[in-house]
């Protein structure tokens, strides 16, 4: 479905993405993992045709995604691929929650029900109120909701449970677990990786990719999660024993 | 001024293309707001609009290029306050522009037909609701910071 073969990216002269390859099948689902700043949002970005590498291909279902392929081809791509910002406030800007399901609707020519969408992610009872004025666990759910209405085959997910109380957490796990969409999704909370992936990307502070496999596997492995900067050392007390160890971030 | 212009590609032909993109359509409408007056006023005009160009450009050059050059939290570094304030309102600049950026791109996906003059203004509107927000709540927690660390009681 995609492959990426030596991407490399840069944001005002500063390396973003180092030399990215790796490639994706139908129905994976994915957690890229790495500490702020590795270059997860940029990768999903470029993923989703937003931006484009300095060097490198990037190929989604065979074809070259460039900014030529995508005026030509704009329609079928942006419907194929949803992605959920970090910041879900970036994604909202019709007056009301109605009107904001509606448009991805109407943008892109599906055949949906606003109420009944409401109703599947929990947000029927804020259909008239402005997205401006939700809670940040309401305005994730909203672009949860805007994302999935456009029935995409692949999703990208930047951080989708940073805004959620640990109940809605649990509720995004179990309905994404029923979906059978391709998905990759990016953060560093560990618990949420186990939870949802099968296949773990990390990415370290160098911006490349220093691990692609089983998600079991990279969890077994200590020195790679040091790495990535995903689980740390410190000292402190046991049973009034001085000693130190491995612990695993969880963020929220 | 036009040698200087050449001067400053060969300097840095970068930050003098960057300095051109940064003017131009500042002083396209300024140039033709002043050819359409100067026709009417039956006044010349080529002197003066090659002059007014040729400055902004060297001025914007220059400020580009130093500013590149310069580190500005060291060459503050006399003055805590104003180190810890331009820190302050650079992190804000940076972070601003990086939600712009986003703001931006999210439209871009969410998007595939041209957007209509309702969506555009919705879209400005909400974005600038957002900033409006985000810079008072950003300045009331520096407030606090400075109090705590005793800048201002």
């Amino acid at each position: 479905m995609i492959s990426l073969k030596n991407i490399n990216y840069k944001y005002d002269e500063e390396i973003v993405l180092k030399d990215i390859s790796l490639d994706i099948k139908k129905g994976e689902n994915i957690v890229l993992l790495g500490n702020n700043g590795c270059g997860k949002s940029t990768l999903l970005k470029l993923m989703a045709g937003l931006i484009y590498p300095q060097s490198g291909k990037y190929l989604y279902k065979n074809n070259h995604i460039t900014k030529g392929y995508l005026k030509k081809n704009n329609k079928s791509f942006r419907s194929d691929i949803s992605i959920l910002f970090q910041t879900p406030d970036t994604m909202l800007f019709n007056p009301t929650v109605y009107d904001e399901i509606l448009f991805s609707i109407d943008e892109f020519g599906i055949d949906g029900d606003v109420e009944m969408i409401a109703k599947e992610f929990d947000i029927y009872h804020l259909l008239n109120k402005s997205p401006l004025k939700l809670s940040g666990g309401e305005k994730q759910k909203v672009a949860f909701a805007i994302i999935f209405a456009t029935n995409p085959q692949l999703l990208l997910l930047d951080e989708p449970t940073a805004n959620l109380d640990p109940k809605s957490t649990g509720w995004f796990i179990d309905f994404l677990l029923q979906k059978d969409i391709t998905t990759i999704i990016s953060t560093h909370n560990l618990s949420l990786a186990y939870e949802l992936g099968s296949r773990a990307i990390a990415m370290n502070e160098q911006h490349k990719i220093i691990f692609d496999g089983d998600v079991e596997e990279l969890f077994g492995n200590k020195e790679l999660l040091l790495e990535a900067n995903l689980v740390h050392k410190h000292k402190h007390l046991h049973q009034g024993k001085e000693h130190s160890h491995f612990h695993i971030h969880n963020w929220n | 001024m036009l040698g200087l212009c050449v001067i400053f590609c060969i300097i840095s032909f970068k930050t003098a293309l960057r300095a051109f993109k940064s003017i131009l359509i500042f002083n396209i409408s300024v140039t033709i707001g002043y050819i359409i007056q100067s026709l009417f006023l039956g006044k010349e005009f080529f002197d003066f609009i090659l002059l007014f160009n040729l400055r902004v450009y060297d001025i914007t050059f220059m400020t580009l290029f130093v500013s590149s050059k310069i580190n500005l939290i060291k060459a503050v570094s006399f003055s805590k306050s104003l180190q810890f304030l331009l820190i302050a309102t650079l992190s804000q600049i940076q972070s601003f522009t990086k939600t712009f950026e986003d703001f931006t791109l999210a439209l871009k996906s969410r998007t595939i037909k041209t957007i209509t003059q309702k969506n555009k203004k919705n879209f400005v509107s909400s974005m600038f609701y957002f900033f409006l927000k985000k810079s008072l709540h950003n300045s009331q927690e520096r407030a606090l910071a400075l109090k705590a660390r005793g800048f201002f009681d």
